[in-house]
Order: C-alpha cells, then structure tokens, then sequence
C-alpha cells in the first residue's frame, strides 16, 4: 500500500466528489464505494473525511442534498448545483495546469 | 461504534458547535453507511463480528470523526460563532415586533375608521382594547419571544449565559414599558401610544414584574437543559464489558 501524504491531496476530495456527481446524484455510501472502485483503491478517503466534506460543499452551495426513504432506511442524495459545475470546470483547469507542470518536472529529471 | 452511539454522534457534534441540521444528517448518513458497510462484509462471508470489525475500522474513532466536522468553519452554527447575540436578539426582535404590531394596529384601525373623528366608543370599549394591547405588548409578545430563543438556545446546546442574560434584559425593559389606546376628546382622532418610563419608587415592582415574565421561560430551560446533559453523559459513557 502506497504511503498517503496528506499535503499533496489537498484539494483532492473536492475536486473528484464534484467530478461524481456530475454524472449523477448518489449517497455518501455510494460516493465512497465509486471513488474507491474508480481510482482502483488510490483514492480511499474514509468515511471521516467524505461526510465533513459532502456537508462543507453543500454548506458552500456548490451541491444541494436531499433526503430519500428506501427500504426503510433514509438516504441523503446529493446533486451538483450550477454554482457546483463551475466550481469543477475550474478545479479541472487547474488541476490539469498542475499536474502538466509537475509532469514536465518529473520527466526532467528522470532524464537527468 | 455501536448504534447507541450513532444517536449520542449528532448530539456531540451540536455540543462542539456544529449546525444543528449538519449534526442530524451525519448521525442519519453514519448510520447508514455503517449498515451498508456491515451488509457488504457479511455477504462477502465475514461473521457477524468481523462484519462489524471491519465496519467500525472504517467509519474510524467517534472523536475524529467529530474532530473533522467541528473543524469545517462552514459547519459551525451561527449561536456557536457569535454567542453574544442571544443577548441582545431578544430585545432588537421586541423593540421590531413592537414597532410592526403597532404599525399594523395603526393601519388596519385606518382601513376600518377612515374618519376616526366621527368615531365613537364607550369608555368600557377602550379599557377593553387598553387591557387587550397590556396584555399583547407586555405579556404575550416578551413571553413568546422569550420562549422562542429559550427553545432555540435549547436546541443549539448553547452554554445558557447570553440567552439568560438576553432573556433578563427583554422581560427587564418591557416591565418598563406602558401602552395605551384612547380616544381623545372632541374633534382628536383615536391614538395608539407606547412609552418607557424608570422610576426608583417603582422598582420592586417593576423588579417584579421583569422577573414574573422571566422565570417560567427560564426556570424550564435551565431544567431541560440539565436533563438533557445528565442524559448525555449517562448515554456517552462505554457500554460495560461482556467479559
């Protein structure tokens, strides 16, 4: 299992939740579950951590929840909001232009 | 993390200063999440204690989990971050209560007398409205806004020392306070008046009179209060051991 350092994912957690949920709406479960599975295990944030986050950017109106009563259980959903896609667009942008970066300078010095 | 403690999870969080609305729904998505988790494990085969080993593992320790969302600014509630405006809220919603109340009084007696020159009431009319606006202005009004930040201070787990304060400080000004309705002689149209008076002579009265508005909305939220944290701390100690 590859050491996690917690600096570089700073600003991780957003970016991929919103990246979800714009396919989609789900629950917490199931945002764990995809993350998960769609990064193939690089990407376990932990159930501590999604729940603070998931609420930080609804609290932020980047994504609005709903609660749901399935199977006698109650499910909170959670939908991207307008303000939610441009956020992502420029999350996106920016972590396209960073990791370009860091590319060129790994590759340079592998070179070296 | 057993379910006892997925109930105790949202009232911890409330205490930490956390909105009350964040700290419900994580008690409802943990709870959740953690039946999902422990389904997941026992239909991969695992028993029911692993199951939940492996559940509670990754839900992770009850104080982290609160320490993360106490952490988040935009979780915190408005009572956990400016405390002090219980103290003054309750008077600023008086005083603008008050002012609309009359307003309102003030329009609708012109909508149903729009000559109130020509208007006539009897003495025994007037000392009806007289006693009908004591007892909105002074009673109903202070009391139920008393009670409703009471309720609200209750319901945020909020230390009670500025909602006390700010409930002393209403039930203290409204008592003295005086309102009058009255119909002055001759061609004068009908009035609506309030005013503020201090006099020492009065005090004990008006002492009084602060404190028999203020002690049956403070005397039941001081009780709830401490209810609700003896059963809070009785709730929150550790199952006692099987073994």
């Amino acid at each position: 299992m590859s050491e996690r350092i917690p600096t570089l994912m700073s600003g991780v957690p957003e970016l991929v939740v919103l990246r979800l949920l714009a396919q989609q709406e789900m629950y917490g479960y199931e945002i764990a579950r995809a993350l998960k599975l769609g990064s193939r295990g690089a990407l376990d944030l932990g159930e501590g951590v999604l729940y603070p986050a998931l609420h930080a950017l609804e609290a932020r109106g980047l994504m609005r929840a709903r609660s749901q009563r399935t199977d006698g259980r109650t499910r909170i959903y959670y939908a991207l909001t307008a303000r939610g896609r441009r956020r992502l667009e420029r999350l996106i942008e920016n972590w396209r232009h960073v990791s370009a970066g860091v590319e060129l300078i790994l590759g340079a010095t592998n070179h070296e | 993390m057993n379910e006892r403690r997925f109930r105790n999870l949202g009232e911890a969080l409330i205490r930490r200063g956390v909105a009350v609305r964040y700290a419900r729904r994580a008690e409802i998505e943990i709870e959740a999440h953690h039946r999902d988790l422990l389904g997941q494990a026992l239909a991969r085969g695992d028993s029911a204690v692993e199951a939940r080993c492996v559940a509670d593992a990754a839900i992770g320790a009850e104080d982290t989990l609160i320490d993360r969302f106490v952490s988040r600014k935009e979780l915190q509630s408005w009572s956990n971050r400016f405390p002090a405006a219980y103290g003054f809220a309750p008077i600023v919603c008086f005083a603008a209560s008050g002012i609309a109340l009359m307003a309102g009084a003030g329009a609708v007696t012109h909508a149903i007398w729009p000559h109130p020159h020509d208007v006539q009431f009897s003495l025994g009319l007037v000392a009806d409205i007289n006693v009908a606006l004591t007892a909105l202005f002074l009673w109903i009004l202070p009391i139920s806004l008393a009670m409703a930040f009471a309720l609200l201070a209750y319901r945020q787990r909020i230390s009670l020392r500025w909602p006390i304060a700010g409930i002393l400080l209403l039930c203290s000004v409204v008592a003295l306070v005086n309102v009058g309705f009255g119909v002055k002689g001759g061609p004068k149209p009908l009035f609506l008046e309030a005013g503020i008076g201090f006099g020492t002579k009065m005090l004990p009265q008006e002492l009084a009179s602060a404190l028999s508005r203020a002690v049956p909305v403070l005397i039941p939220l001081v009780w709830m209060k401490y209810r609700r944290s003896v059963q809070f701390l009785s709730e929150s100690k550790p199952p006692p051991s099987l073994s």
